[in-house]
C-alpha cells in the first residue's frame, strides 16, 4: 500500500492551487486536492473515531514538508501531554517537530476565565505569534459549555473564520458529535467531515463522510477508515472512485490461453485479453488448479501474473501445484507470478480492492493476468452487501483499463444439484462465465467443464469432462465422455482404467 | 515563605502543581501565557520559576530571555518543562529541565534542590 495520499492517478505533491494537502492517505483524494488555504472545517465524531489522530497527523505531515508552522489548541481539561504520549506510537510522530514546528497550547484557562471572547483573544495572539499554516482546535464541545448560548458559539466560529481566512490559515474545529446539539455553527464553516465508529453486527466499523465542502467537488458518501501505526488511512469507496470509466479499452485484443489444450480450443485460443471471467464451481471442483494453470501459462509466455486469494497460503499453493506438475514455484521465484495471500480474517472491501489495484498499477506492462480466488472473500469484507454489484462493475472496469485479464472464482454450494450464483451480479459484469461441476454416477464423482457465456466471442458450447491428474489439468477432446456421464451411459475406455 | 511561579497553559497540570507545592509549604502564583507571566514578573519576585516552553502569547524561551535580561530576576532559578528536550544549540540559562509528561517526584525534587524545602517540611503532623 502506498504511503502517500495521492489519488490512484497520482496527483503531484503540493496539491492543487490554493490547497493544503493533509498527507493523510487518500483524504486529499476524497477532497480532490486537499483543504483550501484559509478554510475552516468542522471534524466531528464520537470518542475513538480518530479526530485527534487526524488533526495531529495533518500537523506532523505538514511539519515534515517544512511548509510552515502548525498550532494545535486544546480546549479539553486534560493535559495534551497525555495526548502526545499516545501519539508516540504512531509513525508520523516526530518529536523534533514538537514545540518547533508544531506548537501545542491549551485554551482551557482562557476559556474558563474569559469565555468565548477571552479564547478568541488568546487565539488571535497565538496565531499572530506563530503564523501557522494549520490551526487545530480540539474539544469544541468545551466552548459550548462556557459560551453563553448557541448564538455565541456561532459568532465565535464566524469571527474566527473571518480572522483565519484573512491570514490564510486552514482551521480544523474538532468536535464531539452530540445528537442533542443543533450545530448551527456548521452553517458558516467551509466544510464538514464526519468520522464515525459504529457496530455492524459484531464488527466495529470506522467511516469518514464529507457532508459539505465549499468551493470544490469531493467523493460523496461513506469511506472506510483504518487506524494503524501509520495513523488514519482512508479507503474511498471503489465504485465512486471509478464512476466514470472510459468507454472502451484501447488495446488490440489477443487470446490468453490456459495451457490446457482442449480447453483452449473450446475458447478458440483462450480468454480475450483485458476481459474478466467468472470461474464457478463447488469446493474441490478444480477452480484453483485451473486458475494457477492460467497464471503459469501466462508466465511461460512472458506475461506477468498475480494471484490474489484468501484461503491457501503461498507455500500450500506451490505445493498443491507441484503435486499436479504445475511449475508455479519456478515462476514465483523468477518474479513472473506474484502470490498475494489475504488470511481469511476481518478485511475491508475497499482496502482489498486498493491493495490489488495498487499492485496492478506498480507496472504498466501489457497483457498481465490476474487470478482472484475467490470473490466471496470480497463479499465477506463488505459491510453493505448491496454495494457488491456496483463494486464489482467498477473493479472489473479498472482491471480492463489496465489491460489485465482477470479470472475470478465464485464458490457454488457443494451439495446442491441446481446452480445458483451467490453473486448473480458477477455474471453480469464479466465477459465470460466458465462452470465446473460434479456429476455423480455409479458411486463415482466426475468433473465437467463448460463455457456458459463468452461475450462477443466464439466458443465451444459443449460440456466436457475435466480431470486433475498427476500430469496436470486435462479436458477431454470431445463431448462424448461428458455425454456418457450425463446420460448414464458411461463405459470403460479402451485400454484405460475402469470408468463409470 | 518561598514563592514558586508556575507557568503552564494546562489547567489540570497547574492545578495539581499548585496544590502539591502549597501542601509542601511554598507560596505559588500561576500564569497561563507568556504575556501574563511577563506582566506578573513586573511586581512579583518569585524564588523559582517552573516554566513550560509551549505556552501561548510568548513562548517559555521568550519569558526566559526577559527574566535573564531583568537585573533583579537574572539570578532566579528556572526549571524548564517541555515534551521534548531543549535544542542543543540553545545557551544553557536554566537550572533544570524536566521532560513532560511530568513526574511529580521530579518536580518536587528539582524545586527542593534549587531553593530548599518549603515551610511545612519537617513539621510534625499533630
Amino acid at each position: 500500500m502506498r504511503e502517500s495520499s495521492d489519488s490512484p492517478e497520482g496527483t503531484t505533491p503540493g496539491g492543487a492551487a490554493g490547497r493544503v494537502q493533509s498527507g493523510i492517505p487518500r483524504l486529499d483524494y476524497i477532497l480532490k486536492g486537499g483543504f483550501f488555504h484559509g478554510g475552516t472545517y468542522t471534524v466531528m465524531g464520537p470518542p475513538g473515531s480518530g479526530k485527534t489522530i487526524l488533526g495531529n497527523q495533518f500537523c506532523f505531515n505538514l511539519a515534515s514538508t517544512g511548509a510552515g508552522a502548525c498550532v494545535y489548541l486544546t480546549l479539553l481539561v486534560e493535559s495534551y501531554d497525555k495526548m502526545l504520549r499516545h501519539l508516540e506510537s504512531l509513525r508520523f510522530y516526530k518529536p523534533e517537530h514538537v514545540s518547533e514546528r508544531i506548537v501545542y497550547v491549551s485554551g482551557y484557562p482562557a476559556l474558563k476565565t474569559g469565555g468565548a471572547d477571552g479564547l478568541l483573544a488568546l487565539i488571535r495572539g497565538t496565531l499572530d505569534e506563530h503564523k501557522p499554516v494549520i490551526f487545530v482546535i480540539d474539544g469544541m464541545e468545551s466552548l459550548r459549555q462556557f459560551a453563553d448560548g448557541e448564538q455565541k458559539v456561532k459568532e465565535f466560529v464566524h469571527e474566527l473564520q473571518a480572522y483565519t481566512a484573512m491570514t490564510g490559515c486552514t482551521t480544523l474545529l474538532m468536535s464531539f458529535k452530540d445528537p442533542s446539539y443543533a450545530y448551527t455553527e456548521n452553517a458558516v464553516v467551509d466544510g464538514i467531515i464526519e468520522l464515525s465508529d459504529t457496530l455492524v453486527g459484531p464488527r466495529a466499523v470506522r467511516e469518514l463522510t464529507v457532508h459539505k465542502f465549499r468551493g470544490g467537488d469531493y467523493l460523496r458518501g461513506r469511506h472506510e477508515v483504518e487506524i494503524t501505526d501509520r495513523g488514519i488511512v482512508i479507503h474511498p469507496r471503489t465504485e465512486i472512485q471509478f464512476d466514470k470509466p472510459p468507454e472502451q479499452a484501447t488495446e488490440q485484443r489477443i487470446r490468453m490461453a490456459f495451457g490446457v489444450k482442449e480447453f483452449d480450443k473450446m475458447l478458440f485460443g483462450g480468454l480475450p485479453s483485458g476481459s474478466a471471467t467468472a470461474l464457478l464451481g463447488a469446493p474441490g471442483a478444480g477452480k484453483t488448479m485451473l486458475g494457477l494453470s492460467f497464471l503459469v501459462e501466462g508466465a511461460r509466455q512472458g506475461q506477468k501474473g498475480v494471484y490474489f486469494g484468501f484461503y491457501e497460503p503461498p507455500p500450500r499453493l506451490i505445493e498443491k501445484a507441484a503435486q499436479i506438475n504445475i511449475p508455479l514455484e519456478k515462476y514465483v521465484e523468477s518474479g513472473q507470478v506474484e502470490l498475494l495471500w489475504q488470511p481469511p480474517l476481518e478485511h475491508m472491501l475497499d482496502s482489498l480492492a486498493e491493495q490489488l489495484l495498487e499492485k496492478i498499477r506498480e507496472t504498466d506492462e501489457p497483457r498481465r493476468r490476474l487470478f482472484v480466488d475467490g470473490i466471496e472473500g470480497f463479499r465477506a469484507a463488505s459491510v453493505y452487501p448491496d454495494r457488491m454489484p456496483r463494486f464489482l462493475s467498477a473493479f472489473c472496469n479498472q482491471l480492463r483499463m489496465s489491460d489485465v485479464t482477470a479470472l475470478i472464482t465464485e464458490e457454488l454450494p457443494l451439495f446442491r444439484p441446481d446452480i445458483d450464483m451467490p453473486n448473480p451480479e458477477l455474471a453480469n459484469v464479466v465477459e465470460t462465465v466458465v462452470l465446473l461441476r460434479y456429476v455423480e454416477l455409479r458411486s463415482q464423482l466426475h468433473r465437467l467443464i463448460s463455457v456458459m457465456k463468452m461475450r462477443e466471442s466464439q466458443y465451444d458450447t459443449s460440456i466436457r469432462e475435466f480431470k486433475i491428474t498427476d500430469a496436470g489439468v486435462e479436458v477431454a477432446a470431445s463431448f462424448e465422455s461428458a455425454e456418457a456421464i450425463l446420460t448414464g451411459l458411461a463405459r470403460t475406455s479402451p485400454g484405460g482404467e475402469g470408468r463409470a | 515563605m518561598k514563592t514558586v511561579l508556575v507557568v503552564d497553559d494546562e489547567f489540570d497540570l497547574t492545578s495539581t502543581l499548585k496544590a502539591v507545592l502549597e501542601d509542601r509549604g511554598y507560596r505559588t502564583c500561576v500564569c497561563a501565557t507568556g504575556r501574563e507571566t511577563i506582566d506578573c514578573l513586573r511586581h512579583t519576585r518569585p524564588d523559582l520559576i517552573l516554566l513550560d516552553v509551549m505556552i501561548p502569547l510568548g513562548s517559555g524561551y521568550t519569558v526566559l530571555d526577559r527574566v535573564r535580561a531583568t537585573a533583579d530576576l537574572a539570578g532566579t532559578p528556572v526549571v524548564l518543562m517541555n515534551n521534548v528536550p531543549p535544542p542543543a544549540d540553545r545557551a544553557v540559562r536554566w537550572q533544570a529541565f524536566i521532560r513532560k509528561p511530568l513526574s511529580l517526584a521530579a518536580v518536587v525534587e528539582a524545586v527542593e534542590k534549587l531553593i530548599g524545602p518549603g515551610a511545612s517540611a519537617g513539621r510534625e503532623v499533630t
